[in-house]
């Protein structure tokens, strides 16, 4: 995905090593406490303190593996990038799909395989619809020109001098002439 | 002349923003990856007509907000 927040490498492996723990903590996190909550005996204290020690139980066991698949993905991703000397969405999904061959290689080839290609699956749709949103979402954020401004408000008051602008009630008769 | 500033103020997208536009990408991935996924697992399972129609259903919904969930944390993350 294209990311322009992001540090360029090799400091982003860190970065995205972070990143990556802090989203597995707290998204582990929040749903370890709703499973730690329905989980735990009746009354809100003991609720609570279900929740709470469902959260330190496991939200770290969570982050820490967020965190080594994002190390993983970003060093690959970084090797890439040097080696490729492009950056674009291919090196994404080739990462992923390393990532995900190199983290199940305990478990034997097939595993191996099938992880790689769920990682690189999912990396793809990842950037799919990652192009897909900033297409449709990009124009609400374009930045409008001082000439494209000033236009704009020309064909507001002209608008509002043939009374089409709902805004014509507020305001008395414009000399055009001010234009 | 001077411009006014309050009917054409822009602004970058603000911290929520971000995040709501993380959710619909994870939302969208999970959803998409819940349909594959799930699919496959069901039409090895031998599920056919409404039960495989459920069952994808509620796999792509179950993947949607875990993924969505999670883009949105790490959105908010970055901002």
């Amino acid at each position: 995905m294209a990311e322009y927040g992001r540090e360029p490498c090799p400091f982003r492996i860190v970065e995205d090593c972070g990143g990556a723990f802090a989203m597995g903590a707290l998204g582990g996190g929040a749903f370890q406490a709703i499973k730690g909550f329905r989980n735990a005996p009746s009354g809100l204290g003991y609720r609570l303190s279900g929740g709470l020690a469902a959260v330190r139980a496991r939200s770290g066991l969570v982050g820490g593996n967020f965190a080594v698949w994002g190390a993983t993905f970003s060093a690959i991703d970084c090797s890439l990038v040097y080696f490729r000397k492009k950056e674009d969405p291919w090196n994404a999904i080739i990462s992923g799909a390393t990532t995900g061959g190199i983290l199940a290689a305990r478990t034997g080839l097939t595993s191996m395989l099938s992880s790689a290609l769920v990682g690189g699956a999912l990396l793809a749709l990842i950037e799919g619809v990652g192009i897909v949103v900033s297409h449709y979402s990009a124009d609400s954020y374009r930045q409008v020109s001082p000439v494209e401004r000033q236009q704009r408000y020309k064909q507001e008051l002209l608008r509002q001098q043939k009374g089409v602008s709902p805004l014509a009630a507020t305001y008395g008769e414009i000399d055009s002439s001010a234009l | 002349m001077p411009l006014p500033t309050s009917s054409f103020s822009q602004q970058g997208p603000t911290c929520f923003d971000k995040m709501k536009t993380g959710f619909i990408i994870g939302f969208c991935v999970g959803m998409a990856s819940g349909a594959v996924f799930g699919g496959f697992s069901a039409l090895r399972y031998g599920l056919r007509g409404r039960e495989l129609i459920n069952n994808v259903g509620k796999t792509m919904v179950q993947g949607g907000g875990t993924f969505g969930t999670f883009m949105a944390i790490g959105t908010g993350i970055r901002c």
